[in-house]
């Protein structure tokens, strides 16, 4: 085997020819990685150091040579762990609402996972390698998140996180479009059948009828979290996580709110002006992580200095993905955009990654480049958040599944 | 090209707002010094002194630590009991017409920007109700209009009174069903105002009657019974809209009837044309900002009603306790203090104009132990004034809420008095 | 000009009832009868704010106040006012007076006398602010003013006795305008100075950009100045020209038009036009040529800063800037620099304050216009043309709670904006010789409890407060038969004031 060094000022992705063939002579499915910069769990960097994959782990980090017996990848630029975020709708476009009901707790969107569809190409190749599937803010209890690789089809949890929504569009959007009475047959046992439609709700009888008010809303969910089994209960007892959505001030003050009164753990997801200085107190209190994004070009100053914000705090922040909708390169503008607002740039990555993965819940896998984790890996021609910078390569469980093409 | 703007900016900088804690910028230590202040307790002390420790009124005259600030006229904080902060349909539970156990307080937005201009126009207390879309609303919370960004530092009284609504607005949005419709929650009654005025008298009289009848009752049914016997007990006051004449005369009959014992008829445009019975059935009145014109159309129903410059100066003569409402908008011409200006222009006296926007509200839902004048001991919520209160040619130049000084007189030190 | 007598309620009736005279009553003649009534008691509302008890046939008027605010030097107490022929002959102490012993007496001790008030600019009144013809100098507004509009009555109400009614900004060049007394059922009643003024606007008209706009005020100009050469060219070739261009466009010159007179502007000029009777320039030019030549004042109306720079580079570039009022709104503050450098008064429309909301921080920054005029020294008159349409005493008092001093607030209601009318020596103050236009307040004028309960113009009394029906109905809410009252939007609110969330 030969390597050959490619000079040039552009980053150098240095790949021995490999046949297959070559692979089998050295050892079993394990290959190296030498980049100019690799990222530790820590933040900081190694430089020139080598990282070793075996059978899909990460077996050694921080080695100064290279075996020569083995297959080496050699790159001018920096190796991070392989991109999370912390929702996003890719391949189930369509599929994170549902419109005949407003709590759907038990719905597990993992079923809507689509591993084939090009949505997780296109994710691949902006160097994001897991993903939390997630319903959307329109249904009150939308169901569980699920967290899945983006390459391979592993779904690493399919039942991330109980979905929650704080948001009036749960509200406005349940009220006209759930009919009641007439055939919409409600299997739910908590919900009380009604007794028809002219009938006044006299003195208060709510029935089978979705809130129309923040405060119903909150009523409602509390009243759920006493359910004795189900997600309600194990969310009200800590060991499944909210994934709670809110976007106006108000709604992210109510969500953290309901938090905290009742040891929910979880995180918050949209809450663009969650760096009010208002909220950032309450939000590191209630233990709460926050999942921002994903920003777009001229988003206000004051949205992008949350990240910021939350993160001095010590609040663990998150980015969202929002694809279909959004095309997956604008994962890292957004980090990039809170950079350029002052936020640390180490951290900002850590946001992208190891942060990320423990929001998920998945950082026991993935998330560090670390001995023992999943080699989920990306190669960039320079720093990350360099909007400059390109993926070079991505390896997923080992095994390279991008290379960026030749021109 | 354009001119340099003049140091005479009114910066609209409030200082000490927002920080959860009571570690504000400023001290909480002032002196108050004016040429007169209207306590609204008795006469007006000229040459005064206010000091403010702790956030409460801690003596009138003497000496006191902290700065001292030099106005022309001083008020206690202002108490609006109308001015309709909410977040519209989001705040109102509207799968019931009776959300009688619906708390407003959890469907409250205190990050809306309303809350800081009510009270850089001196309305340091408020009553939160819900939208009137409900015949019967919830209950409504007493809470400051600055302060901590959770609810719990800036209340009041939480669950302060039931708020109802009779007129056109709760059956707006209801209708009867048709074959041809899709079927919602709003397929259902009320549609007419005396289908209103149905559901709350239903609402009582299952109250009353659920256990004689047997009537099988829900939980939350059963807490909503609790509250109005609440009110029939007298321990929790209701505030009714009504706008029209009707619907006053609705009101008090529905008073009578169930001897409901504290009833304020809020909005009440039309009352002054049944001012006598409003005095014999004992309600107080709340009347709504005065309309430039004298008539105003209501947005819910194709009719317009006609507003009376001097409807307070007539009930205060008959002695109906009355509160004046002001809105929570950029146009100064709504906000309350004008109000109490052109109640004056309709020949309110000055003295009760001031009760009407402070202690009379305060009264009326029960927090006047703390609010609603200058007296030792109660909540250091004062409006400062460079002129005669609610003269179109003064300007409210300070407000202090808690103790803290949360518009500052001497930024806009530049124009003399 | 004298004013009408009073309007009472029975001479109406009496005048229709003969017009419809029918001797014997059938059934027809009572339901004329009936309409009748109707109209009578529409009529009533209209006549009654302009009628207060019996028609004075004397031309004398005494008024006494407990207070006189002359605006012109100090006040007086318990003081006098005499108006004799329309004109105050004398104001003072009771002592200082020599009251003659056949006038009337209004007034009393209770009361604080004050000039009318003068509305600088105004639009209202009329059928239609605006006409939809670019360039329309030949118009004039008394043929849209509207003598029983609801403003003229409201200006009795709140106690302005002189308009300048001037077409809306809606133009490039508008009408003439016309200076009038808010009294009178014909405009020849209600007219104080006719053909008073002209309107120039440099706020881009409907469809118009701001380029369009200034190149459609600038090519106005130069077809004036193309005409006037052509006139004088072809008046030269052929003696008479002129004069039989009129006659063949049916306007007959009579002695005084016949002259000719040189051109007198001061930015430009075009040689010979003294050949040229007067009479003979084409009434479409005409006033356009008055206002080069700076006989003509001129309201120039601006909504920006970027309109100041315009119309001032218009009004130099055509030689009327000495004759120019600018009529500009809250915003346009920030070129206040460039107006007081042109030394040109201005009449602020549309509100007192300007607001601003940061961007980032989302709070409002506010500033207060009349104080930052009044620190550059600019003149200006406030104007009730504002959002909420409050009058001009309203006005004077917010404006003076914003920090305006009341001396200057009371005189950007009175003094100034008798200047800028060109009436100084005839109104704004209570002073002898000037016209005997008098209020009569329950208070201060800028009390917020103040009425105005009675309304003296030229020495007559035009308004009592105890016959104005629409205020009764305001005040206690009394609907009288037949009468309509306005109606108004609820005030606000709710919507869009927050621009908080994103």
């Amino acid at each position: 085997m030969h390597i050959r060094r490619f000079a040039g000022r552009a980053a150098a992705l240095l790949f021995a020819c490999l046949p297959a063939a070559s692979l089998a002579n050295a050892q079993e499915n394990v290959l190296q990685i030498r980049a100019h910069e690799v990222v530790l769990p820590d933040g900081s960097r190694l430089e020139d150091a080598v990282v070793v994959l075996e059978n899909g782990k990460i077996r050694s980090v921080g080695e100064e040579h290279a075996d020569p017996e083995l297959p080496l990848v050699e790159c001018d630029g920096v190796l991070t762990p392989g991109l999370i975020a912390c929702q996003t709708a890719s391949g189930a476009a369509g599929e994170t609402t549902d419109s005949t009901r407003q709590l759907l707790p038990e719905a597990r969107i993992v079923h809507a996972f689509e591993p084939d569809h090009p949505d997780f190409e296109k994710a691949l190749a902006a160097g994001i390698t897991t993903v939390v599937l997630a319903p959307s803010e329109w249904n009150l209890a939308g169901g569980l998140t699920a967290v899945v690789k983006t390459h391979g089809g592993e779904v690493l949890s399919s039942e991330g996180h109980l979905a929650l929504s704080f948001s009036s569009r749960a509200l406005a959007g349940g009220a006209q479009a759930v009919s009641f009475g007439f055939g919409a047959a409600e299997a739910d046992p908590h919900l009380e059948a009604t007794d028809g439609g002219l009938e006044n709700t006299a003195s208060g009888r709510r029935g089978n009828r979705p809130p129309t008010s923040y405060g119903g809303a909150v009523a409602l969910l509390t009243e759920r979290l006493g359910d004795t089994d189900g997600v309600f209960a194990r969310a009200a007892k800590g060991k499944l996580p909210v994934y709670l959505a809110a976007w106006d001030r108000n709604e992210v003050l109510r969500a953290v709110q309901f938090a905290t009164r009742h040891h929910l753990k979880g995180l918050l997801r949209g809450a663009p002006l969650a760096g009010d200085e208002r909220l950032v107190g309450p939000i590191r209190e209630s233990g709460l992580g926050v999942v921002l994004g994903p920003f777009a070009l001229g988003q206000r100053p004051r949205s992008l200095e949350s990240v910021k914000r939350l993160q001095d705090a010590g609040v663990p922040v998150g980015f969202a993905l929002g694809a279909p909708a959004r095309h997956p390169e604008t994962f890292r503008w957004s980090g990039a955009m809170a950079v350029a607002e002052g936020a640390d740039p180490a951290k900002v990555l850590d946001s992208m990654t190891a942060t990320a993965a423990r929001l998920a819940g998945v950082d026991e896998r993935v998330g560090t480049i670390a001995v023992g984790k999943d080699a989920d890996l990306v190669l960039w021609s320079g720093d990350p958040l360099d909007l400059s910078s390109s993926v070079e390569a991505v390896f997923v469980d080992g095994e390279l599944v991008y290379r960026k093409e030749a021109r | 090209m354009y001119a340099t703007l003049s140091p005479l900016l009114v910066a609209a900088s409030i200082l000490g707002l927002g920080a959860a804690s009571s570690a504000q910028d400023g001290p909480d230590d002032w002196v108050v010094e004016a040429d007169m202040i209207y306590t609204a307790a008795g006469d007006p002390i000229e040459d005064g002194r206010v000091v403010v420790s702790d956030g409460k009124i801690a003596a009138l005259g003497g000496s006191g630590s902290g700065d001292t600030l030099r106005v022309t006229a001083v008020t206690p904080g202002f108490v609006d009991l109308g001015i309709s902060i909410d977040t519209g349909a989001l705040s109102v539970e509207q799968t019931t017409e009776t959300a009688i156990t619906s708390r407003v307080a959890d469907s409250l937005d205190l990050f809306s920007y309303r809350w800081t201009r009510a009270l850089r126009h001196g309305v340091t207390t408020a009553l939160a109700s819900p939208a009137d879309y409900d015949v019967i609303g919830g209950l409504c919370t007493v809470l400051k209009t600055g302060g901590g960004s959770d609810l719990a530092s800036r209340e009041v009284k939480a669950d302060a009174c039931l708020r109802a609504s009779l007129g056109p607005q709760p059956s707006t949005g209801n209708r009867t069903p048709s074959p041809f419709g899709e079927v919602s929650i709003y397929t259902r009654r009320p549609t007419t105002r005396m289908g209103v005025e149905w559901v709350f008298r239903k609402a009582y009289y299952d109250a009353l009657n659920a256990k004689r009848f047997g009537l099988e009752a829900t939980p939350e049914q059963e807490a909503g019974f609790e509250v109005l016997a609440k009110t029939l007990r007298g321990e929790l006051p209701v505030i009714v809209r009504t706008v029209a004449t009707q619907d006053v005369h609705t009101a008090a009959f529905l008073k009578q009837e169930f001897g409901i014992p504290r009833m304020i008829l809020a909005d009440a445009a039309e009352a002054w044309k049944e001012a006598d019975l409003v005095k014999a059935c004992g309600a107080a009145v709340l009347l709504p900002p005065a309309p430039r014109e004298g008539r105003v159309k209501d947005r819910f129903a194709n009719d317009t009603y006609l507003f009376a410059l001097d409807a307070a100066a007539r009930f205060h003569e008959l002695g109906v306790p009355i509160a004046l409402t002001g809105h929570a908008t950029a146009d100064p011409e709504a906000t309350l203090a004008r109000q109490a200006g052109l109640a004056m222009r309709g020949g309110l006296p000055f003295e009760a104009a001031l009760e009407a926007v402070t202690i009379a509200p305060a009264r009326m839902v029960g927090v006047d132990d703390r609010v609603g004048s200058i007296e030792v001991g109660k909540d250091a919520d004062l409006v400062l004034w460079n002129g005669t209160p609610f003269e179109l040619t003064s300007r409210v130049v300070g407000v202090i809420l808690d103790g803290h000084l949360v518009l500052d007189p001497r930024a806009a030190s530049g124009d003399d008095e | 000009m004298t004013l009408p007598t009073k309007y009472t309620a029975s001479s109406r009736f009496s005048r229709r009832s003969r017009r419809d005279g029918a001797s014997q009553l059938g059934f027809a003649d009572m339901k004329r009868i009936h309409t009748l009534f109707r109209a009578l008691g529409v009529g009533l509302a209209l006549a009654a704010p302009l009628s207060a008890g019996p028609a004075t046939s004397s031309d004398k008027l005494v008024i006494e106040a407990g207070r006189i605010i002359t605006m012109a030097g100090d006040d007086i107490e318990d003081g006098v006012i005499v108006i004799e022929n329309g004109r105050i002959t004398q104001v003072g102490t009771a002592d200082e007076v020599e009251k003659p012993w056949d006038a009337p007496v209004l007034g009393g001790p209770d009361f604080v006398a004050f000039p009318g008030f003068i509305e600088a600019h105004t639009s209202r009144g009329m059928d239609r602010a605006n006409e939809n013809i670019d360039v329309a100098p030949f118009l004039d507004v008394a043929d849209s003013i509207d003598p029983i509009a609801y403003y003229f009555e409201d200006c009795l109400r709140y106690g302005v006795t002189t308009a300048n009614v001037q077409h809306g900004p809606a133009c490039v060049i508008g009408a003439q305008g016309r200076i009038v007394r808010p009294v009178g059922m014909t405009i020849e009643e209600m007219t104080l100075r006719p053909r008073f003024g002209l309107k120039i606007s440099v706020i881009p008209k409907q469809g118009k950009s701001r380029a369009t706009q200034m190149q459609a005020l600038r090519q106005t100009f130069e077809g004036l100045r193309r005409y006037l050469e052509d006139l004088v060219e072809k008046e030269r070739d052929e003696r008479g020209y002129a004069e039989r261009e009129a006659l063949f466009q049916g306007r007959e010159l009579d002695e005084e038009e016949k002259e000719g007179r040189a051109m007198e502007g001061v930015a430009w000029k075009v040689d010979g036009l003294e050949i040229i009777p007067r009479g003979a320039i084409d009434e479409k030019q005409a006033p356009l040529l008055d206002l080069v030549e700076g006989r003509r004042a001129v309201f120039i109306s601006c909504a920006s800063p970027v309109d100041i720079g315009h119309a001032l580079e218009l009004a130099r570039d055509n030689g009327f800037l000495a004759r120019t009022t600018l009529v500009i709104t809250p915003g346009c503050f920030k070129a206040a620099d460039e107006i007081a450098e042109a030394g040109v008064p201005v009449v602020l429309d549309g509100g007192l304050v300007w607001r601003e909301r940061d961007p980032r921080t989302g709070e409002e920054e506010e500033t207060f216009v009349p104080k930052v005029l009044a620190d550059k020294g600019i003149r200006f008159a406030l104007s009730s043309e504002n959002p909420s349409q409050h009058s001009l005493w309203y006005q004077a008092a917010l404006a003076v709670g914003y920090g305006l001093d009341r001396e200057e607030a009371l005189a950007a209601v009175t003094t100034t904006p008798a200047e800028i009318l060109g009436l100084g020596d005839q109104l704004g103050s209570i002073e002898p010789g000037k016209l005997g236009n008098v209020l009569l307040l329950s208070g201060d004028p800028l009390s917020i409890t103040s009425w105005v309960e009675r309304v003296v113009i030229e020495g007559r009394e035009v308004y009592d407060r105890n016959t104005d029906i629409r205020n009764k109905q305001l005040l206690d809410g009394t609907q009288p038969f037949g009468t309509q009252a306005s109606v108004g939007e609820p005030g606000d609110d709710d919507a869009a004031d927050d621009g908080e969330g994103e």
